[in-house]
């Protein structure tokens, strides 16, 4: 436990000395909702209509954090860290996990200020509110734990990072657009969309969850998909995590 | 000891053998030095004794993955890192470690009046403050004081100056004279093992082409100069 501790304050290090990264997370959705929804200073949305806006700005924040458990390790394995600290704790596990929840501590950061900012502006109601922020911050923590590991797999690829952040971002705009027209519930296979696109399922577990917590009657693909995709993705990242390489060999550390 | 014999490996895709029947002992009690052109596979070498690379059989003697350490140079750390908290991370990530570091800069026995004050220097000095010769002396000294049954160094003494490639090797030495250990180490600057307690290996197209001291190295060309005799043997 105290060397995965090392691990996360080293990489707390240096996502601070990264503040623009992390605030990018932040502020273009952050902006992009005040923008698509720039009416509503005027007249307060219904609370339906806020969440569903708002869990694609949620869902768009996990993934993209999610993304960079991945691209980090895959640096990390480039420039030779992985091979040598692998070396000095006995195990590259202790490495995966430490930036595993190190991304997830500024995840939970980050979906807590956007929530807190949003909500405070646009909803009057302490209670809806409060469940906003928690049914937010839950539907995060349990999207990015499955989201995060499931794209571990991608360490299995001969890919650089370079290219693969460049690929990511592409996908990102596309998986975007897909969950935000609600592709999954217009189809009989909604389920496959939704394997297929962690950002939209990541959107299916708000849902889900704020059906449960909150009593609102969202539509979402089934209870038993998102459980069976929940563990596809999580037996996915299992596999990646066993089977990674600690070097590249894509580039020679 | 650490024995290979016949080993042959190539990458996939690749029509050229990086090593060549490759046979070869190390010993513990000094530091085994492997020498070659870049790309003569010194580093291949390390990974496969290190298992990285799938470790055949042709390799006798190694110890368990978790009794090696492998030092690598120029890794990425945060700017704002301080010399502490650099030695600090090194040492806390190491899964026997029995040291506690303290405000205080680490000082030990085996360190000189120059280490002493170069640490004093650095300990609260940010990462992005030091010269490479100071990040790399700190981080030399913190992976010597990992205990560990095989050591790796893989050009340990690249890019910085004589004073602090001298105080890295006497480091390394003391470690390979005064632990029972093997310390395998890598390195393009020869010079600097007149002085060092080692036997110098030349790897150079697969095969070892030579094994011995310091002066036999020098010997059969009668010179002073060991980029020379360097020079004369891959020829």
């Amino acid at each position: 436990m105290k060397i995965i501790s090392e691990y996360f304050r080293l990489f707390t290090v240096m996502m601070l000395n990264n503040k623009i990264g992390f605030v990018w997370y932040l502020i273009f959705p952050l902006v992009a909702f005040f923008v698509y929804n720039y009416s509503w200073i005027a007249t307060k949305p219904q609370i339906e209509t806020f969440y569903l806006n708002s869990s694609l700005f949620i869902s768009y924040i996990s993934f993209t954090m999610s993304i960079d458990v991945t691209t980090n390790l895959i640096a990390m394995r480039e420039n030779g860290f992985l091979k040598m600290f692998k070396f000095v704790s006995g195990s590259k596990y202790a490495i995966v996990i430490g930036k595993y929840l190190n991304q997830l501590f500024f995840l939970l950061l980050a979906v807590l200020i956007f929530t807190v900012t949003t909500g405070t502006v646009f909803l009057d109601n302490t209670h809806d509110f409060l469940n906003y922020i928690g049914i937010s911050l839950l539907a995060c923590l349990l999207g990015a734990l499955t989201v995060s590991l499931f794209l571990l797999i991608l360490m299995l690829l001969p890919i650089k990072q370079e290219s693969l952040t460049t690929i990511l971002n592409m996908l990102l705009f596309v998986l975007f657009i897909a969950s935000a027209n609600d592709l999954s519930s217009l189809t009989h296979y909604g389920a496959i969309l939704v394997l297929l696109n962690p950002l939209d399922y990541i959107r299916n577990l708000t849902f889900l969850i704020g059906n449960w917590i909150s009593g609102m009657n969202f539509t979402h693909i089934s209870t038993a998909n998102i459980i069976a995709i929940g563990c596809i993705y999580i037996l996915s990242g299992l596999i990646g995590l066993r089977y990674f390489k600690i070097v590249s060999v894509a580039a020679r550390t | 000891m650490i024995t290979v014999k016949d080993l042959s490996f190539s990458y996939k895709d690749s029509s050229r053998l990086n090593l060549d029947n490759f046979n070869v002992q190390f010993h513990g009690g000094l530091i085994n030095v492997i020498l070659g052109q870049n790309g003569s596979g010194k580093t291949t070498f390390f990974d496969i004794i290190t298992n990285v690379i799938p470790c055949p059989k042709n390799v006798e003697g190694l110890p368990k993955e978790k009794e090696i350490v492998y030092q690598l140079q120029g890794l990425y750390f945060p700017n704002t890192l301080k010399g502490k908290d650099l030695f600090r991370f090194f040492l806390y990530t190491n899964h026997k470690n029995t040291i506690t570091i303290t405000k205080k800069p680490y000082s030990d026995e085996l360190m000189s009046p120059f280490e002493l004050d170069l640490v004093e220097r650095i300990w609260n000095m940010e990462f992005g403050k030091m010269s490479v010769g100071e990040r790399r002396y700190l981080s030399i000294l913190a992976i010597t004081l990992i205990d560990r049954k095989l050591y790796i160094f893989d050009e340990p003494t690249s890019g910085i100056d004589p004073a602090a490639r001298y105080y890295i090797l006497k480091r390394i030495e003391q470690l390979a004279l005064t632990k029972k250990c093997t310390v395998l180490l890598s390195s393009h600057t020869l010079h600097d093992f007149e002085q060092i307690r080692c036997k110098l290996y030349l790897l150079h197209r697969g095969k070892l082409k030579f094994e011995g001291t310091y002066a036999e190295f020098l010997s059969p060309s009668e010179l002073s100069n060991p980029d020379h005799a360097f020079f004369l043997q891959v020829q």
